[in-house]
């Protein structure tokens, strides 16, 4: 009896010992991530300049941007983004990833050479793009009308028939490597000797990639589809440099709405009630993901 | 047990320290200045509570230090500064123009703001609701402070305060080749069909390959404080006023038949006319500079602080290219366009701020700035030297005698965004300037009745 009391009280005294450990990460925890997001949902009940006007307003900001049509339109606008950016990632990282995963001399190399977009910053990269679809000086411009594929210079950033796509393009190519590489880890922890006995059926390639491959990777996709959706439905730097979110509103995503109601209107209130609507929003894609690509 | 116990605690208590020295650790580097110096101690804002002796650092968050031609210049000045008040060391904070003013409230919110700020008129109303800054009238005086141009003190106030030093001015006004002008057989334009007209002549293609290589205006279209800024100064001229007190009550003049009529000129000259090059909404600044310094365009309605640019890119260009007024549609005026600093009201150093700021605006100095990038004296006598009788200062020197007063308004960056959306929809997305207006009015009319409570 005495011993499995003190066996208890072990156990009791194991765990405290436990907490403790932890607390140093709890605190860095809470007053890295949820101080300012709870700060956030604070200042979005007010009308301030984050210095010496605080007028408490209650849910006026949640009800002045629920009630403007803009901001549901600017929403739509960014979910349909982030689908095509999204979806571009996938199919680009499945197909390099598949290509990636053999055991062919110098495959290294071109591993290196297809994750150098991921490593450049995204302000570099909207630049330089920007340049390369400048109407009079870009690249593509140059080489479209050298090939007389145009006869006169195209305004690539500057056309409601070309901003969004160009936009959804660079941030594409920016952002497959992450996908590519999560995808190829997860390839290669998938048991070879699946695909022997599914050869032995004589099962086909196509039923391989169905019944083996998707099925082994559901985790690793499930984690890459929602870190990389809320990545690029918050996304702002290279909308921002490359278009200003123009032309008109054609590729002003929520954050460029967020950013320059904070920033230039020195609205603080109504962008952080904006950011709590998209912080929601961000929630409500990784339940559902969750939920569509859950393990049975 | 009681001994591993005390250990986790022990361990604990480490990590946390560990933690918070960690992040502590950084402040007691020294910090380092563009030219390579080591600044004193490790206060963050400014080196305060210094032993006898020791200098004094006076951060300086700059604008101009980003740029190329600016920046050289400025740290040069604050060199000479240094060497002739050894107790007073100068550290720059570089920043793109662009993002000073996002920066200023980032840093005043987490009340770390340097000891003197770079700022524009435009957000001076803002920054007075938030009380970041000095009111510079006391500490200058009253006989300095008349030293300046009315117009530049003006835009440098919020009612009685004068918040920022009026280091120098790009007025906007007219810049063209003279040398294409000339073989055309034309005059500069001064008024705006005349301007149309000059457009239309030096729109061409000048190589004969059937194409047009050659445009006849360097329109700023983008749709950010570069553009909307150098619209306005143009349907100014229109009789459009931004905003206007009346008798207490905001009225815009963007609901206007005046401002449809110029926002019918300013889109037709890209949508109809094609004097503009290709892409006229993705073009900022830094390309209607560009286009201009390699000879793409004729003219460009800019402050004078692109002549440095100009200059920079192509001096064969600075050559052969002039200044005149802003065309006159209904009136003519222009905004001194002041650029300047601020002290910032928790600096520990504020007299040191202004002796430092005085010395910039001696007449040495800013001569030698005005001749390197263009920006002009916000000083009366400074203003009298002969390098302003050059031809490429003409236009700027008119448009002084022509001050625009912009009211301080609270809500002014939010109405520009106004007319930037309207422009870049009909230019970029083929909206009608019907529709455009429509958006215009009731959004202006938000704006306003924001701003009436």
């Amino acid at each position: 009896m005495r011993k499995s009391r003190n066996r208890k009280q072990a156990n009791i005294s194991f765990n405290k010992t436990g907490y403790y450990f932890i607390f140093p990460a709890l605190i860095t925890m809470f007053v890295l991530i949820i101080y300012p997001l709870l700060y956030g949902v604070y200042i979005s009940f007010f009308d301030t300049n984050l210095v010496n006007k605080w007028d408490f307003v209650g849910i006026l900001n949640f009800k002045s941007i629920l009630t403007d049509l803009n901001f549901y339109k600017i929403i739509l606008l960014t979910l349909k983004f982030s689908i095509l950016v999204v979806g571009g990632h996938f199919l680009i990282g499945f197909i390099l990833a598949h290509a990636l995963n053999r055991n062919i001399r110098g495959m290294a190399i071109f591993r290196s050479i297809l994750l150098l977009p991921w490593l450049f910053p995204e302000a570099v990269i909207a630049l330089i793009f920007k340049w390369i679809f400048n109407p009079l000086y870009g690249l593509l411009n140059h080489v479209l009308m050298t090939v007389g594929l145009t006869s006169e210079p195209i305004s690539w950033l500057g056309s409601k028939e070309y901003a969004f796509m160009m936009l959804v393009f660079v941030c594409i190519w920016k952002g497959y490597p992450m996908v590519m590489t999560m995808i190829l880890a997860g390839l290669q922890n998938i048991d070879k000797t699946l695909y022997e006995a599914a050869r032995v059926d004589g099962v086909s390639k196509w039923q391989e990639f169905l019944y083996i491959t998707l099925p082994s990777l559901k985790s690793v996709l499930t984690v890459t589809l929602v870190l990389d959706t809320v990545w690029w439905f918050k996304h702002y730097t290279m909308a921002w440099v490359l278009t200003n979110g123009g032309p008109g509103q054609e590729t002003s995503l929520i954050s460029i709405d967020i950013y320059k109601t904070a920033f230039e209107f020195f609205d603080f209130g109504k962008a952080a009630a904006m950011s709590v609507v998209v912080f929601v929003v961000c929630l409500a894609i990784s339940k559902l993901y969750r939920r569509l690509l859950r393990d049975e | 047990m009681k001994y591993r116990k005390l250990t986790a605690v022990l361990m604990a208590m480490t990590m946390v320290a560990a933690l918070f020295t960690g992040c502590g650790s950084k402040t007691e580097e020294p910090a380092q200045t563009p030219a390579g110096q080591e600044a004193q101690g490790g206060d963050e804002k400014s080196d305060s509570g210094k032993a006898d002796g020791e200098p004094i650092t006076i951060q300086v968050m700059s604008g101009m230090m980003g740029e190329k031609v600016e920046g050289a210049i400025e740290q040069e000045i604050a060199d000479d500064f240094m060497e002739k008040n050894p107790n007073i060391k100068i550290e720059f904070i570089p920043m793109s123009t662009n993002d000073v003013q996002k920066k200023i409230i980032t840093l005043a919110t987490g009340d770390s703001l340097p000891d003197v700020v770079g700022v524009q008129p435009t957000w001076l109303a803002q920054f007075e609701e938030m009380g970041i800054f000095e009111d510079l009238r006391p500490m200058m005086g009253e006989e300095y402070v008349n030293t300046y141009f009315e117009g530049a003190l003006y835009e440098a106030s919020v009612g009685d305060k004068i918040l920022m030093f009026p280091w120098l001015c790009t007025p906007t006004a007219l810049l063209y080749r003279a040398d294409w002008f000339e073989e055309e057989g034309i005059q500069p334009p001064s008024n705006w069909d005349e301007f149309l007209e000059a457009a239309k002549k030096m729109t061409k293609d000048t190589d004969g390959d059937g194409k047009i290589d050659r445009w006849g205006f360097s329109m700023v279209g983008t749709r950010n404080n570069s553009g909307e800024s150098r619209f306005v100064a143009m349907s100014r001229t229109w009789g459009v006023d931004e905003v206007v007190d009346n008798n207490g009550t905001w009225e815009s003049g963007f609901t206007s038949p005046e401002f449809e009529n110029f926002l019918t000129y300013f889109t037709d000259l890209n949508n109809e006319y094609g004097v503009v090059p290709p892409g006229a909404v993705e073009t900022g600044y830094a390309e209607a500079v560009n286009y201009f310094s390699t000879e793409k365009t004729a003219m460009m309605i800019t402050g004078s602080n692109a002549i440095g640019v100009i200059k920079s890119q192509n001096p064969e260009v600075g050559e052969k290219m002039a200044s005149c007024m802003l065309p006159t549609g209904t009136t003519s005026c222009s905004a001194t366009g002041i650029g300047g600093y601020a002290i910032s009201a928790t600096s520990e150093h504020k007299e040191e701020a202004l002796e430092y700021l005085k010395f910039t605006l001696l007449p040495e100095n800013i001569l030698k700035f005005a001749e390197g990038t263009g920006r002009m004296p916000t000083q009366k006598d400074v203003m009298q030297d002969e390098m302003f009788n050059q031809e490429i200062f003409k236009g700027y020197v008119a448009m002084l005698d022509k001050p625009y007063k912009q009211p301080v308004f609270p809500g002014y960056v939010e109405l520009l965004d106004v007319a930037g959306e309207a422009y870049s929809n009909i230019m970029g997305t083929g909206q009608s300037v019907e529709d455009a207006m429509k958006v215009v009015k009731e959004k202006t009319e938000a704006i306003l009745a924001e701003n009436n409570k």
